[in-house]
């Protein structure tokens, strides 16, 4: 289509987005909408700079249409001002071609500014279960639920495509002179650049419904990003990996996929308390952790979790221990956690670590303490005295916030902002840990105080979370059902005795590795399994009740049993297989 | 006749030129190979389209051969209905009224296809009523090792479209399937319809396809005469297996009322499609136990009612509210 040498061959120059949409109203559909800018060879247009223009292509679901397809809407975006505080004019178009324009692209040899991007060859696709065309040649449809994913996805692509002046040339205004630098300023590629160079590949193919079977820290893959940033000449140091992991976070949540997903894992740090039991947060609980608890209280101490856990989760209050500071996970949960209905509040020290913490969750969640009200209703004074050693001071090894930040954060926030629960001046030295409060009054008296607190936030709960309103009643069943049941697996264990013992002599010792999937497979279903199919006394009493089932028309036989196979049924059919094989 | 008047091909494809035309077929005949392999090759690494373009020494006709691999000789039903695809007295749509992300555009068009040369020889000569000329170059249909040609015989005066379907007795060497159509270019297009166009429209239709290979060949016979090198060939790897998951059923959120019962009583043969296996189509019927439609529907077994049988029902309306209610319910669960 083009001939060789126009476009820029340089990859790290090329500008692709996909973004992703769903319509709000029936009829309701996702769809993704991708778009490529590929720059024309940059010393080509530097050559002439006034001598070519862009160029767009528009696809539907990969298809071209004869005519082109614009993507014909209204578009209306306003542009995001680098000045704070200045609002910029909403901007107009009736098409895709209109709002790349819009966004600085020239497609006619119209007067150029050195700010215009250069020109790219474009390429659009939508893709899409649905497309209501408005003419029947299926160029021009109803672009209506797409255009602000369209929008999205030009200001994404147009903030990589380069300038004119970036590549050196400058237009004199108004006119249709320019100049070209000798040199092309150098274009800077960014830690952010290489993280989606690195990911968006499998990004892609996780969203195409394949599988990463490959798994890597993120540490580790900041190791691979090295020789990258090398290459393209990014400015880096160690300090920039914090950043680099949270370029990742954030990639993964602008295209709506989790990290486990494309095979980047992080170990769960933060873990919660209910019912006596601690559980990992990770990607693979967070769902179902985000269901416990009428209200999840986050607490940065492993210890004061497990000292308040008892009276928590007699109230059906969750703990969740995040280990000194909130981790992606726990931020995740909470957020969960609040959509689902539970109520949030944080609980961490008196000091400035402790307010940082608190800030990460949204301002609709409650700090329950360490604050000024904990030392007021407790009568714990600011200065420790002979008998009551409560505060520490607070140095700092590494400045966290400047005084100035840390007076913004305090004002901005309605949580910290009042002097009645936040006093700045004693935290610049001093802090109370959370551990003093309960050394002081022990675990009991603490959750009590928590307790009002939470009560006194969120009046009422929803203990659906908590108790299930219907239960499992089988202990109630007939003595003769669960002794059936009791039967059934005294029976079983005597008929397969011999054999378990072999087996238990055969795994003893074995001669390297085996598999323990496929030996537990033919253990149970196999070995075992089938002695208790074939057994007649076991049969027999089966037969029995079918026999009584029908007599009676209780339907037992009817009722499905799950959704996963059963023993019988999975043997059978692999043994029918097996014949069909042997045939 | 609407198919085989140029007011006719106008009307159904929206685009006024006849230049326009021939990228039409070009475009529906690699949609159409893509769109099959993607329903009926999921998971596969090597599924390939190969096509060739070629324009005669004189520049009188565009040859274009476009055949998708069918290793598995799987079953090509719409090429064993020939009578029933180009029969131009009623639509026969197996995809009307989904909502697939699929490619294919032109509502019958092979009938289209079959079409356009008689249109393109005849533009502009009246006399085309008088039964005269004819487009005798067949159009080849090759599928699951068999050839079968058809050829068009139109009477625009009598309004009068007859087949010539025939089968030919030797079985070919592939199971691939081959779609083979000869156009005749027209003098107002000859500049239009250059190895150039051809090949850009080639690879518009292809560049962001990343699950199927590409073998493309464009010749242009007339540079070739002329010494040039006359040829573009477009090869594209995969890069990935075709997604499994792709067009699964969709969800009956995406309709609306109306569309949801047009896409139940557009069904074609509904003597033989049953209640049941039209609601499996949508994602959340797929999902419910056939058994709450048994219920609803007041039968032993959904899947025994055919569409004809449940559309004569005096409650077909009433149900059929049930229905959408239900598949509604599911959905917004």
């Amino acid at each position: 289509m083009y001939p060789p040498g126009y476009l820029e061959t340089d990859s790290s120059k090329i500008a692709y987005t996909i973004q992703y949409g769903t319509t709000k109203e029936i009829p309701c559909f996702s769809f993704a909408f991708e778009l490529i800018a590929v720059p024309l060879d940059i010393d080509m247009v530097r050559k002439d700079p006034m001598g070519y223009a862009s160029e767009f292509n528009g696809l539907v679901n990969g298809a071209y249409s004869v005519l082109g397809t614009k993507f014909d809407g209204s578009y209306r975006w306003t542009r995001k001002s680098k000045r704070q505080g200045y609002q910029q004019p909403t901007d107009y178009a009736d098409d895709i071609i209109g709002c790349l324009q819009g966004y600085s692209f020239v497609f006619y040899s119209q007067l150029r500014s050195s700010r215009n991007k250069i020109p790219c060859a474009i390429l659009g696709n939508l893709i899409s279960q649905r497309v209501d065309y408005t003419e029947k040649s299926k160029s021009k449809m109803d672009a209506s639920p797409f255009v602000d994913t369209i929008i999205k996805a030009v200001e994404k692509v147009a903030a990589k495509v380069l300038t004119f002046k970036a590549i050196g040339v400058s237009f004199a205004s108004d006119s249709d002179k320019y100049k070209v630098s000798s040199r092309a300023r150098a274009t800077r590629t960014t830690v952010k650049e290489i993280v989606e160079m690195m990911l968006l590949p499998r990004i892609l193919k996780v969203k195409r419904g394949e599988k990463i079977t490959t798994e890597q820290t993120q540490d580790s893959l900041w190791y691979n990003a090295l020789p990258l940033f090398e290459k393209y000449w990014v400015k880096y140091s160690n300090d920039s990996r914090p950043w680099f992991k949270e370029c990742i976070r954030d990639l993964c949540k602008e295209y709506g996929v989790a990290r486990e997903q494309i095979g980047i894992i992080a170990a769960p740090w933060a873990s919660m308390f209910f019912n006596g039991e601690w559980y990992d947060i990770s990607f693979d609980t967070i769902e179902d952790l985000a269901k416990k608890g009428t209200d999840i209280v986050f607490i940065e101490k492993r210890d004061i979790v497990r000292a308040l856990g008892k009276y928590a989760s007699k109230w059906g209050v969750a703990l969740v221990n995040t280990h000194g500071h909130l981790t992606d996970y726990a931020e995740d949960l909470a957020e969960l956690a609040d959509i689902s209905g539970a109520h949030i509040a944080i609980f961490t020290d008196y000091d400035i670590p402790g307010i940082l913490i608190a800030s990460k969750l949204k301002e609709t969640v409650p700090r329950l303490g360490v604050d000024e009200r904990i030392l007021a209703h407790f009568n714990i004074p600011h200065e420790n005295t002979r008998e009551r050693r409560l505060v520490i001071p607070y140095n700092a090894r590494v400045a966290r916030l400047t005084e100035w930040n840390l007076r913004r954060l305090i004002r901005n926030d309605k949580r910290f902002s009042s002097e009645d629960v936040v006093d700045i001046e004693f935290l610049k030295r001093n802090k109370i840990e959370i551990d003093a409060i309960l050394a002081d009054q022990g675990a009991e008296k603490l959750w009590g105080y928590l307790q009002d607190l939470l009560k006194e936030e969120f009046p009422n709960r929803n203990y659906l979370r908590v108790i299930d309103p219907a239960p499992d009643l089988s202990k109630h069943y007939p003595p003769i059902v669960q002794q059936l049941r009791l039967y059934y697996d005294k029976r079983a264990r005597e008929i397969t005795e011999p054999e378990s013992k072999k087996i238990e002599e055969e795994l003893k010792d074995v001669d390297g590795f085996i598999d323990v999937e496929q030996k537990e497979k033919e253990i149970l279903d196999y070995r075992l399994g089938k002695i208790v199919l074939e057994d007649q006394l076991l049969k027999d009493i089966a037969e029995a009740f079918v026999a009584l089932d029908r007599k009676k028309g209780y339907k037992i036989s009817e009722i499905e049993i799950s959704k996963t196979k059963t023993i019988t049924a999975s043997v059978a059919e692999e043994e029918e297989e097996g014949e069909g094989s042997e045939k | 006749m609407q198919f085989f008047k140029a007011d006719g091909m106008k009307e159904a494809t929206g685009y006024g030129e006849p230049k326009d035309w021939y990228f039409i077929i070009v475009k529906e005949l690699l949609d159409n190979a893509i769109d099959w392999l993607r329903d009926n090759y999921r998971g596969s690494a090597d599924a390939k389209v190969t096509a060739s373009f070629t324009i005669n020494e004189d520049r009188t006709q565009l040859n274009c051969k476009v055949r998708n691999s069918n290793p598995a000789n799987k079953p090509v039903h719409a090429f064993t209905q020939l009578d029933n695809i180009l029969n131009y007295n009623m639509t026969f749509g197996s995809k009307q009224n989904e909502y697939r992300a699929t490619r294919g555009q032109l509502g019958d068009g092979l009938k289209r296809i079959m079409g356009l040369p008689f249109i393109l020889m005849n533009i502009g000569d009246d006399t085309s009523a008088f039964f005269k000329k004819q487009w005798d170059i067949p159009m080849y249909f090759r599928v699951n090792g068999i050839e079968r040609q058809a050829i068009v015989k139109v009477n625009l005066g009598a309004s009068e479209a007859i087949n010539q379907i025939a089968e030919s007795p030797a079985r070919l060497p592939h199971t691939s399937t081959e779609i083979e159509v000869t156009l005749p270019i027209i003098n107002e297009v000859k500049d239009y319809v250059t190895l150039a166009t051809i090949e850009r429209h080639c690879r518009l239709s292809t560049c962001v396809t990343t699950d199927i290979s590409f073998d493309i060949e464009i010749v242009d016979k007339v540079l070739q005469a002329k010494g040039y090198r006359g040829k573009a060939i477009i090869s594209l790897e995969a890069k990935h297996p075709i997604p499994k998951n792709l067009h699964n059923s969709t969800s009956v959120l995406i309709y609306r009322p109306a569309e949801f019962v047009s896409r139940i009583e557009s069904v074609y043969d509904r003597e033989n499609t049953s209640v049941y296996q039209v609601i499996r189509k949508f994602e959340e019927g797929a999902q419910m136990s056939k058994s709450v439609f048994d219920k609803l529907l007041q039968v032993r077994d959904s899947n025994k009612l055919s569409l004809a049988e449940f559309m004569n029902r005096p409650d077909y309306q009433e149900k059929m509210l049930a229905l959408y209610n239900l598949l509604m319910e599911e959905a917004n669960k």
